[in-house]
C-alpha cells in the first residue's frame, strides 16, 4: 500500500481527457486484462478475481443485450449487498443501460415513487424482496416490457405469477465482452441515485460514467486507495458514498473489496482481522458506535490503516486513532448531486475539506438567513462570501468537470438547486443547502443542513415526507408537523412530531406505531411525538416550526402531552421527567 | 350560579345521595340515559363533516365540492358517487376522522361529491336514464370548472354500478374508474338481497306505490336491517346498555353517531328503484351487453378501457367479493391495469370503516396517483 497522497497526479489524469472517453465497463474489462487473478471482492468464503467479476458481469449485459435493453434504457435494482449488485450495474453499464439504485430501507408509497421516478423498463429484485414487492406491486409503473426479475432463485416455478428468474436466464448467457462497451462513453449515464435534497421530495439523481470515474481517481489521489488495499466495505450500496465513493475507487485502483451486508460493531474488528483489510470508508455513526464498544487489549492490534469517514466528530479523530492504531483518517464531504468533492486529506481534525483542490476553486461558503434559507445578496444583487469564522451555505461550482444533470422529470427541483449570476454574470453553482463554517486558508467544517430535512443516524430524513405519512394515518390525526431535535451525545438531530388529533378522538398508539413500522424507515421514525391542542398553519408554518423545534421535548418547557418512543419497550409512552433526565444524561440511548 | 346552575347542582347532589344509600338506584340513571339516546335517535340528523359548497343543484342532484385547504396539486379531479340506497350521501363523509373525502384531499385530490337528496313526487319518474344523465351534469361541471378534460370517477356500492354504467356510455371523459363494494354480475356469488328481489315485479310496484310513486329509504333500510335481525333488533341495544354500563363515552359518542346516519332514510324516485330491480338484480343485465338501453344507447361494459380499481370486503354480506370483481370480465381494461382489492371489512366497513380508509383506500390513492 502506498499511502501517499498524490493531488497532482489527480489533475494530470482529470486533464489530459480521459475521463470522457472513461466508462465502467472499461475500467473492468481493463483491470480483468491486466490482473486477472487479482482478487475484486471478497464476500463471505468466496474470493471473486477480477477476471471472474468480469465475465459475470458480461453475463448480465450479454442476457439484456439479447432482451433489446439498450443505451438510455432504465433497470431498477432491489438488492441488498452483494457481489450480483456490483456485477448487474456492471454488466447493464457494458451496454449503456442506467441502473436505478432503489433504497432498500424504504416502504410503501415512498418506496412505489422512487421506483417510479426511474421510469424503468424492468426492475432487477433480490430473491428476499419478494414479499416487499409484493406489497407496492400494484403501486409500480414501468415501461414496455415491466418485467420483473428476481436474482438468486433458481426453479422458477418457485416464484410467484408475474415475477421472472434471472437466474434461469442468464444460464445459456455468454461470458464474453460485448463490442458495445467501448461505444460508452463519460458522459452516458451510468445510475440513479436517489436523494431527499433540501425540499424534502424525493428526486433521482443521475450519475455520469465520467463523474464515477472522477470520484475513483480522487479515491486513488487523495484517498491513498493502491492495488494492495483491501477495502472493508458495508456501506448500502445504493448510497453514493457505497457506489460512488468505494466501488469506484476499488475498480479505478484494482484493488480488493471485502463485501458486506450490514455494519455490526461487534463483528467489525473480527472481520477487518480475518480478510487483513486495511482501508475503511463508512460515516461519523459507525465510527462512534466501534469506539463506544468495551476496550480490549487487543484493540489496536488488526490490519486497518486508513478511514476514510463522514461526518466524524473532530475530538474523536484523535482518541479513536490511538485506540484503534489507525494512520490516517480522512474526512470527507460530497452530495448526492455529485457536483464538487471534499477531502481533508491533511487530515486537519475537524475539517471536511478546503474550498480549492491545488489552487482549483470548487466552491464558496455564503451568508444565509438561516431562517428563511434564503441567500443573502448585496446591493448589486450578488451573493456574500462569508469570512473565516462565519457559517454559510456552501455552493458547488457546476461547470464541465462538475457538471449537474439535474433531477430526473424534475426540472422545477432542478431549479430550485441552481443559483445564477451569483459572484459574476453566468457563474453558475448548486445549492448544497448545508451549513458550513468557514476557517482560515478557507477549510471548511459541517454545521447542520438547510431546509426541510435533518440527518439522523448518518441517514437523511425528510420532515414533509415523515409528516405526509403521519397525516395519512386516517383517524385520529387532523395535521401534522416534523423537525428534527437535538438529543445531547448524538450526532445530527432525532425526528418529532408535532400533532394535533381530530377533536374527541383519541390515538391508538399500537396501531400507529405498526403503521409507522410498515411505512418508514426505522431512522425515520419520529422519536418524539407532542400532542398539540393547535398548530396555526395561517402565519408562517416556518415560525411555527421554529417554535416547536426549540421548545424541543423539554416537559418542563411544554405543556402539551409528550410521547417518547422508547427504544427497550419498543412503544410509544408518555414522557416523564425521570425519562427526560434519563435521556439529557445517556442513560437512555437510541 | 344562576338559579338554573343551582337547580341542576341540587338535583346532581340529591341524586348522588340517594344513589350512595341505594345502589339500584345507580341504574335509574343509566336506564334514563339509555332511553334519552333512543328517543334521540328517532330523529336522526346527518351532517357532512368537511367543509364544502353545493354548485350545482338540479333535480335530486345536489353537487358539493370540498375545496382542498391543504394542497391540490394532483392532476385530476375526483367525483364521488355514493349509494342511492335510502341513506343519506354523507356516507362519502361520515365524520372527520371517517371520511373518503379526506383521504382523498390528503392525496392533493380536489373532491367532489354528488349528494342525492330526497326525492319529492315530482321526479318520481325520474328512471336510471335521468340519474345517469344527473351524473353526466356533474361530470361535465366538474370538467368545465377544472378545465380538466378526463376526471377519476369513484362509486360507492349502487353508486358503483351507476360509475361503471356511466363511464361505458361516457368513456372519453374517465380516466380511472373506482368501484366500491358495487355488485356487477348479482349471480355470481349468492347474497340475501338478490334472493329477495326475485319476488314478483308487483311487489316492487306495491312499495313503490304505497309513496305516491316514490321508493321509500324506511322500506329498503327495513331490508338491509332483516338480513341480520339480532344484530339490528337485540345485539346493538344490548351494547348500548354495556357502554353506559361502563361509561364509555366513546363508544356512546361513535353508535350515536353512526344511528344517526343509519337510520337517517330519504326517498328515491320510483321509477328509479324499479329499473334497478328489474335491470340489475333480477336480469342481472350489466352482464349482457346491450341487454338494455338508456335514452336510446345500449349499456355495454365493454366501453370501458380505462385502469380499473375494484374494492370489496371480505365479509360483505350484501356485495360478496365475486358480484364486485366480476367487472373485470366484462370490461376491455387490459387485466393488467385492472386493480382488486380486498379488503378485510364487511359492506359498510369497507366503504367508510377506519381500518379500509387507512390501509385500503389508502392504496386506491396511491395506484390512482400513476394513472395519466
Amino acid at each position: 500500500m502506498g499511502g501517499s497522497v498524490n493531488p497532482q497526479g489527480y489533475f494530470d489524469i482529470i486533464n489530459n481527457g480521459k475521463c470522457k472517453t472513461a466508462s465502467l465497463g472499461q475500467e473492468v474489462e481493463k483491470q480483468a486484462r491486466e490482473c486477472p487473478q487479482h482478487s475484486a471482492i471478497l464476500w463471505q468464503e468466496k474470493v471473486i478475481s477480477y477476471e471472474e467479476y468480469n465475465r459475470r458481469a458480461n453475463r448480465y449485459a450479454n442476457f439484456f443485450h439479447s432482451q433489446g435493453y439498450k443505451k438510455g434504457d432504465v433497470v431498477a435494482l432491489l438488492m441488498d449487498n452483494c457481489p450480483e449488485y456490483l456485477m448487474v450495474v456492471t454488466g447493464l453499464a457494458k451496454i449503456g443501460v442506467i441502473t436505478a439504485l432503489i433504497n432498500t430501507g424504504v416502504r410503501g408509497e415512498v418506496l412505489a415513487q422512487g421506483i417510479n421516478l426511474a421510469e424503468a423498463r424492468s426492475m432487477i429484485i433480490g430473491s428476499n424482496f419478494i414479499e416487499l414487492y409484493q406489497t407496492i406491486a400494484e403501486r409500480l409503473r414501468f415501461r414496455s416490457p415491466g418485467t420483473v426479475y428476481v436474482d438468486g432463485v433458481k426453479p422458477a416455478l418457485e416464484l410467484p405469477a408475474f415475477l421472472h428468474s434471472l437466474t434461469l436466464g442468464l444460464e445459456d448467457c455468454s461470458e464474453e465482452n460485448l463490442p458495445l462497451t467501448s461505444e460508452i462513453k463519460g458522459e452516458d449515464i451510468l445510475v440513479y441515485l436517489y436523494t431527499s435534497g433540501s425540499s424534502g421530495a424525493r428526486k433521482a439523481v443521475p450519475v455520469s460514467h465520467q463523474r464515477w470515474w472522477m470520484v475513483g481517481q480522487q479515491m486513488k489521489s487523495f484517498g491513498n486507495l493502491d492495488g494492495d488495499s483491501i477495502q472493508y466495505m458495508c456501506l448500502p450500496l445504493y448510497y453514493n458514498s457505497g457506489f460512488t465513493v468505494c466501488f469506484s475507487g476499488m475498480i479505478i485502483s484494482g484493488s480488493t473489496m471485502v463485501l458486506k451486508s450490514e455494519f455490526s460493531a461487534t463483528r467489525f474488528w473480527s472481520d477487518i482481522r480475518r480478510y487483513q483489510a486495511n482501508y475503511f470508508t463508512g460515516v461519523g455513526e459507525m465510527c462512534r458506535y466501534l469506539y463506544s464498544q468495551e476496550e480490549r487489549p487487543d484493540d489496536a492490534d488488526n490490519s486497518l490503516e486508513i478511514v476514510i469517514c463522514n461526518g466524524m466528530w473532530g475530538d474523536l479523530i484523535e482518541p479513536f486513532k490511538q485506540r484503534f492504531g489507525i494512520k490516517h483518517m480522512i474526512e470527507i464531504y460530497g452530495t448526492t448531486e455529485n457536483v464538487g468533492s471534499f477531502f481533508n486529506y491533511e487530515e486537519i481534525p475537524g475539517m471536511c475539506g478546503n474550498l480549492s483542490i491545488l489552487n482549483q476553486r470548487q466552491g464558496e461558503v455564503v451568508c444565509c438567513d438561516f431562517d428563511s434559507s434564503e441567500l443573502l445578496r448585496d446591493e448589486n444583487k450578488r451573493l456574500i462570501r462569508c469570512n473565516p469564522g462565519m457559517v454559510g451555505a456552501l455552493l458547488c461550482e457546476i461547470n464541465d468537470v462538475n457538471p449537474f444533470y439535474g433531477y430526473v422529470n424534475d426540472l422545477e427541483a432542478t431549479e430550485a438547486k441552481i443559483i445564477r449570476n451569483g459572484f459574476q454574470e453566468g457563474d453558475v453553482y448548486l445549492n448544497t443547502c448545508d451549513l458550513m463554517e468557514l476557517h482560515e486558508g478557507d477549510y471548511i467544517s459541517f454545521v447542520d443542513r438547510l431546509g426541510d430535512t435533518y440527518r439522523w443516524k448518518a441517514k437523511t430524513v425528510s420532515a414533509h415526507q415523515v409528516a405526509d405519512v403521519l397525516i395519512k394515518f386516517f383517524g385520529a390525526i387532523e395535521d401534522a408537523s416534523v423537525y428534527g431535535v437535538k438529543i445531547p451525545g448524538y450526532e445530527g438531530r432525532c425526528g418529532m412530531a408535532a400533532l394535533t388529533f381530530i377533536e374527541g378522538e383519541t390515538m391508538d398508539w399500537k396501531r400507529f406505531l405498526s403503521y409507522i413500522n410498515r411505512r418508514m424507515p426505522e431512522h425515520a421514525r419520529p422519536i418524539f411525538v407532542r400532542i398539540c391542542k393547535q398548530m396555526d398553519h395561517i402565519d408562517s408554518l416556518e415560525e411555527v416550526k421554529r417554535q416547536l423545534q426549540q421548545e424541543s421535548f423539554d416537559i418542563s418547557r411544554v405543556r402539551d402531552p409528550i410521547f417518547l418512543w422508547h427504544p427497550q419497550k419498543e412503544a410509544y409512552i408518555p414522557m416523564t421527567q425521570d425519562i427526560y433526565n434519563d435521556i439529557m444524561t445517556g442513560k437512555l440511548s437510541f | 350560579m344562576n338559579m338554573l346552575e343551582y337547580q341542576q347542582q341540587y338535583w346532581s347532589r340529591s341524586m348522588d345521595y340517594w344513589q350512595d344509600i341505594n345502589p339500584y338506584l345507580r341504574n335509574v340513571s343509566k336506564t334514563v340515559r339509555y332511553f334519552d339516546i333512543l328517543y334521540q335517535m328517532q330523529n336522526p340528523h346527518p351532517q357532512w363533516s368537511t367543509p364544502n359548497q353545493i354548485i350545482y343543484e338540479h333535480q335530486t342532484l345536489c353537487l358539493r365540492h370540498f375545496p382542498n385547504r391543504r394542497h391540490s396539486d394532483a392532476k385530476r379531479p375526483v367525483l364521488i358517487l355514493p349509494p342511492q340506497a335510502g341513506h343519506h350521501s354523507n356516507l362519502a363523509d361520515y365524520s372527520p376522522a371517517q371520511s373518503l373525502v379526506r383521504v382523498f384531499q390528503r392525496y392533493g385530490y380536489d373532491v367532489y361529491v354528488a349528494q342525492w337528496i330526497s326525492a319529492t313526487p315530482e321526479f318520481k319518474d325520474l328512471g336510471l336514464n335521468d340519474i345517469i344523465r344527473l351524473t353526466d351534469e356533474a361530470v361535465d361541471q366538474i370538467r368545465e370548472r377544472t378545465g380538466i378534460y378526463k376526471i377519476h370517477l369513484v362509486g360507492q356500492c349502487q353508486g358503483g354500478w351507476q360509475a361503471s354504467i356511466y363511464t361505458s356510455l361516457f368513456q372519453d371523459k374517465i380516466a380511472t374508474l373506482v368501484t366500491a363494494a358495487a355488485p356487477i354480475d348479482v349471480f355470481a356469488a349468492p347474497s340475501d338481497i338478490v334472493e329477495d328481489a326475485q319476488l314478483p315485479m308487483k311487489f316492487f310496484r306495491l312499495l313503490v306505490a304505497t309513496n305516491l310513486g316514490l321508493m321509500s329509504g324506511q322500506y329498503i333500510l327495513w331490508g338491509f336491517k332483516n338480513m341480520q335481525v339480532e344484530e339490528h333488533y337485540v345485539r346493538k341495544y344490548f351494547r348500548l346498555w354495556k357502554m353506559i354500563e361502563e361509561n364509555d363515552d366513546e363508544g356512546i359518542k361513535r353508535f350515536v353517531h353512526f344511528e344517526n346516519w343509519y337510520e337517517y332514510t330519504q326517498m328515491m324516485p320510483g321509477k328509479f328503484y324499479l329499473d334497478i330491480i328489474k335491470n340489475i338484480f333480477k336480469e342481472n343485465n350489466l352482464t349482457k351487453p346491450g341487454s338494455f338501453k338508456l335514452d336510446g344507447r345500449p349499456v355495454d361494459l365493454r366501453n370501458i378501457n380505462c385502469p380499473i380499481i375494484i374494492m370489496a370486503g371480505k365479509k360483505d354480506h350484501i356485495t360478496p367479493p365475486a358480484q364486485a370483481f366480476a367487472l373485470k370480465n366484462y370490461v376491455s381494461t387490459p387485466p393488467e391495469d385492472v386493480v382488486e382489492i380486498l379488503t378485510e371489512g364487511g359492506h359498510i366497513g369497507t366503504l367508510m370503516g377506519t381500518e379500509a380508509l387507512r390501509e385500503d383506500w389508502t392504496a386506491v390513492n396511491e395506484v390512482l396517483q400513476l394513472a395519466i
